[in-house]
């Protein structure tokens, strides 16, 4: 088993009376790949952001045994960096700062980044790519990404994620990404936590994700019979779509109808249209 | 980090530097368009100032600012350092870049203006300047985090010292003109601590105990510690900026002197008080009194108010209070008197005129109750400070006034004539004296007599003996007005800081005798009256009198020795009386039988 990297004990946060973070408790293991997803405003930004010591909670901890700051990267949704830097400043004052040894240019290559622009003339897009390419050559242990594969076009996408499993392959690296979006992201993630309210409500390993939710599809207007946990209903002119969670296999099999696979995009939809729906009944 | 900090900090200082230079420049426009007469060196001081003063509280202010404008907080954020270690790598290099600035004003000041010009109140003398520049920054410092409440702070450190001041408008009965003058000259001691313990410390104290709270949202963990500590610190400060200024104002408000005749004078801020041992005699002024002169017959005070200065005497027998006359023009305290029959003499403008060279020589008529005005604008020898009055005569009815100007071992000579005409007399390596109708000054070699004549100058004597004799006689300073005959003077030849040799020089034969040596300071009070007083340190740093002596017939005595644990401090010495302090009390003797002074109705 990975060791321990993360531990996260009862971290309790506000932002005046909005309540962010509600007594998390959880841990991260080496090597793991998190995705942290959830409706806006669950707290998963806040969390990550925590994580990286960008904010202090108000109450409980977060220990990092074996983790100096020095090996923890972040990029935020802001895709902040000193933006008035040309690349080469930023690369040179990067490596300094970090003790980059040798900075890897490759992902840089493949957009063909000049040294002499200016971070904030890049793209949204060039700019991730560059920003992980800083913290590709700090060799983290610890990598915290906040939604920003969305802002991505497909072939920049193709090329951070594929920089993401190198660096989880070279250096074990532990990555927490906070996404929307999964459909390309749907390969990585080893485990998936879904927030609402400051609290997580879902933690699974990804491979254990088919046997605990399924799907089943009837017609529109067609009522789900038996006592099966439905967690959100797609309804169309079409079709009805139940999301069945936790699913369980014999109370399936008594009820006789055909259960489907759902896909990690389908699934946070479904948590979050629960909590939307729970909402509009109470 | 240090380096991206230097880029920024060059870059914020170029942007200063131009703008300096873009005022400067603009004045110098507006001067030739409209025929301005602006000083260069004073002009060029008063904006490299103001520029640094302004730099130090906007270079505390951004300190995250480039952060910001830039979005990188977060990114700053994660860089491998502690929040305080930020705070050091940003503050630091600005903090030895505002050191550097201030050196370069000092340096600048001195090349243009002289040393003296730096302990001059024009625009800010250097220690308050420095005061000033690092308690902007820090001040800028502790807002720098809370940008969106900026406003929220401002309000808070005025509502404190808002709160300081009505603090003590209540302890001292809401006589506020007490509180007021105090706090209203910038540039003393008390108004810096009150004003950095009640208000900055504080501030920066609150700033760098919350610091290592700094995150994201400022609003939350890192302004509530803020707010947390800064009520805390606010409520301390004011308490002790409060008990601070109660304790000082034991001794302030009230000024206790004697009079030649050992009468006592209680100069206040809205009176003066004349007590004969008898009875007392207050005087109600309007605004304030100030300073007190004498001669044989009368106590001259000066009363201003911001629209007007008048100069006031007393009969010291009758108690008859007389105006002379009001001096119109007159903006600073009267200083460095001279009397010369029944005319007194003083130059106008003695400080703020060191840049601009823009004097006036003011003769009043006593008996006529006259004021005569001799305008010295560009007259007096340009760079050099604080021109004195130091000596008059007169010659075939013609009167003339002497003059000194000041430079480090450099005193340059004149002579302005009651009818405009100036003189060059040339210049004395130590301060010149006038005594007898004979000029003394001092050459490299030689202590030098002369004669003034209508014409000019006539050297009587060189005394190379007496050239390193720094008179007690200096004609400045002092309280006593009449000249009386004397036929020799004393005067000190320093060995160390505080141990000099004394001197007796003759003025009937030019020659200088020695008298013995005295291990502390000696004061000239009045014609033929010298004091010596021997003060040491306590454990409390305060300085305590220790030995009191006179120099008489060419001999030092030694009046009286304290023990350093009496704790006995001299306040005011006089003609022929000194005020001592003991244990927090006022207490007066005479000289030199050093009898105690009693005065009835004294509270």
């Amino acid at each position: 088993m990975n060791k321990e990297i993360i531990e996260v004990k009862d971290v309790r946060l506000s932002f005046g009376k909005h309540r962010a973070l509600a007594g998390i408790d959880i841990r991260f293991n080496q090597g793991e790949t998190v995705l942290l997803a959830g409706k806006n405003g669950a707290g998963k930004s806040t969390l990550l952001r925590c994580l990286a010591g960008l904010i202090f909670p108000d109450a409980g901890h977060i220990y990092r045994p074996g983790i100096a700051k020095h090996q923890i990267g972040f990029i935020s949704d802001r895709m902040s960096l000193f933006e008035d830097m040309t690349l080469e400043r930023a690369i040179d004052f990067h490596s300094r700062v970090f003790q980059v040894k040798e900075f890897n240019r490759s992902l840089m290559d493949e957009l063909n980044l000049a040294p002499t622009q200016k971070i904030k003339d890049l793209s949204a897009g060039e700019r991730a790519i560059f920003h992980l390419s800083l913290l590709l050559s700090q060799k983290p242990q610890l990598l915290l990404l906040d939604e920003i594969i969305h802002t991505m076009d497909p072939y920049i996408r193709e090329l951070f994620l594929n920089g993401l499993i190198d660096l989880i392959a070279e250096c074990g690296t532990t990555v927490i990404m906070v996404n929307q979006t999964f459909s390309d992201t749907g390969r990585i993630p080893e485990r998936v936590l879904i927030m609402e309210d400051g609290r997580f409500i879902f933690d699974e390993k990804s491979e254990d994700l088919p046997k605990k939710i399924k799907k089943v599809v009837t017609a529109a207007g067609e009522s789900l019979k038996g006592d099966i946990p439905v967690l959100y209903v797609n309804r169309s002119s079409l079709y009805r779509e139940y999301i069945v969670y936790p699913y369980a296999e014999e109370a399936a099999k008594k009820s006789g109808y055909d259960f489907q696979e759902v896909t990690l995009t389908e699934i946070i939809k479904s948590f979050i249209g629960g909590y939307y729906a729970k909402k509009r009944t109470t | 980090m240090l380096k991206k900090e230097l880029h920024e900090l060059v870059y914020e200082a170029g942007l200063m530097l131009g703008v300096m230079a873009s005022f400067w420049l603009l004045i110098q426009a507006l001067s030739f368009l409209f025929d301005w007469s602006m000083p260069f060196s004073p002009l060029l001081l008063f904006i490299i100032q103001w520029g640094v003063l302004i730099f130090s509280l906007v270079s505390g202010l951004s300190l995250f600012a480039r952060e910001r404008q830039q979005r990188g907080i977060e990114y700053m954020l994660t860089l491998p350092y502690s929040r305080y270690r930020l705070l050091a790598i940003k503050a630091l290099p600005r903090l030895a870049a505002l050191i550097v600035f201030f050196l370069i004003y000092v340096a600048l000041a001195s090349l243009l203006a002289g040393p003296d010009a730096l302990a001059t109140y024009f625009p800010l003398p250097t220690g308050m300047f420095l005061y000033a520049i690092l308690s902007l920054f820090l001040l800028g410092v502790s807002h720098s985090a809370f940008p969106e409440n900026f406003v929220l702070l401002t309000l808070v450190a005025l509502f404190a010292a808002f709160l300081h001041f009505f603090w003590l408008a209540v302890f001292f009965r809401f006589s506020l003109l007490k509180i007021f003058d105090r706090y209203l000259d910038p540039s003393g001691f008390q108004f810096g601590f009150i004003g950095f313990v009640g208000i900055l410390l504080p501030l920066v104290l609150a700033f760098s105990l919350s610091f290592r709270r700094f995150d994201l949202r400022l609003s939350q963990g890192f302004g509530r510690s803020f707010k947390k500590y800064l009520a805390l610190f606010l409520v301390i400060g004011l308490l002790v900026s409060a008990i601070f200024t109660v304790s000082i104002s034991e001794s302030y408000g009230e000024w206790y002197s004697l009079t030649a005749e050992n009468r006592l004078v209680i100069n206040q801020a809205r009176s003066l008080t004349i007590n004969d041992g008898v009875q007392s005699h207050r005087f109600e002024r309007s605004w304030y009194s100030y300073w007190l002169l004498e001669d044989s017959r009368f106590l001259y005070f000066d009363s201003f108010s911001k629209s007007k200065r008048s100069l006031f005497r007393l009969d010291k027998k009758t108690f008859q209070e007389e105006f002379i006359c009001d001096l119109a023009g007159v903006k600073n305290s009267l200083h460095a008197f001279r009397k010369f029959k029944d005319n007194l003499g003083f130059i106008e403008n003695w400080i703020a005129g060191d840049f601009t060279n823009q004097y006036t020589l003011y003769v009043i008529d006593l008996e006529k109750k006259a004021v005569k005005t001799v305008p010295l604008t560009g007259k007096l020898p340009a760079r050099y400070y604080k021109p004195r009055v130091f000596g008059a005569d007169e010659i075939d009815g013609r009167r003339f006034w002497l003059i000194q100007s000041t430079k480090v071992r450099l005193f340059p000579l004149i002579r302005v004539w009651e009818d405009g005409k100036v003189e060059e007399l040339g210049s004395s390596r130590l301060q010149p004296a006038y005594i007898g109708h004979r000029l003394i000054t001092y050459s490299p070699a030689a202590m030098v007599f002369s004669r003034l004549t209508g014409q000019g100058v006539e050297v009587i004597r060189e005394v190379p003996e007496g050239k390193n004799v720094q008179l007690l006689n200096p004609s400045l300073y002092r309280h006593y007005l009449d000249e009386l005959p004397v036929k020799e003077v004393y005067g000190s030849i320093s060995k160390n800081i505080d141990e000099q040799a004394i001197v007796c020089l003759d003025l009937e034969n030019y020659t200088v005798s020695p008298v013995g040596d005295w291990n502390g300071h000696c004061f000239y009070s009045a014609p033929n009256t010298y004091w010596l007083i021997k003060t040491e340190s306590g454990n409390d740093e305060k300085f305590y009198l220790t030995r009191l002596g006179k120099i008489e017939n060419r001999k030092i005595t030694v009046l009286k020795e304290f023990s350093l644990q009496d704790r006995v401090e001299r306040y005011e010495l006089s003609a022929s009386g000194i005020v001592l302090k003991e244990a927090g009390r006022f207490k007066f003797y005479s000289l030199p039988d050093l009898k105690e002074l009693h005065f009835k109705d004294l509270n």
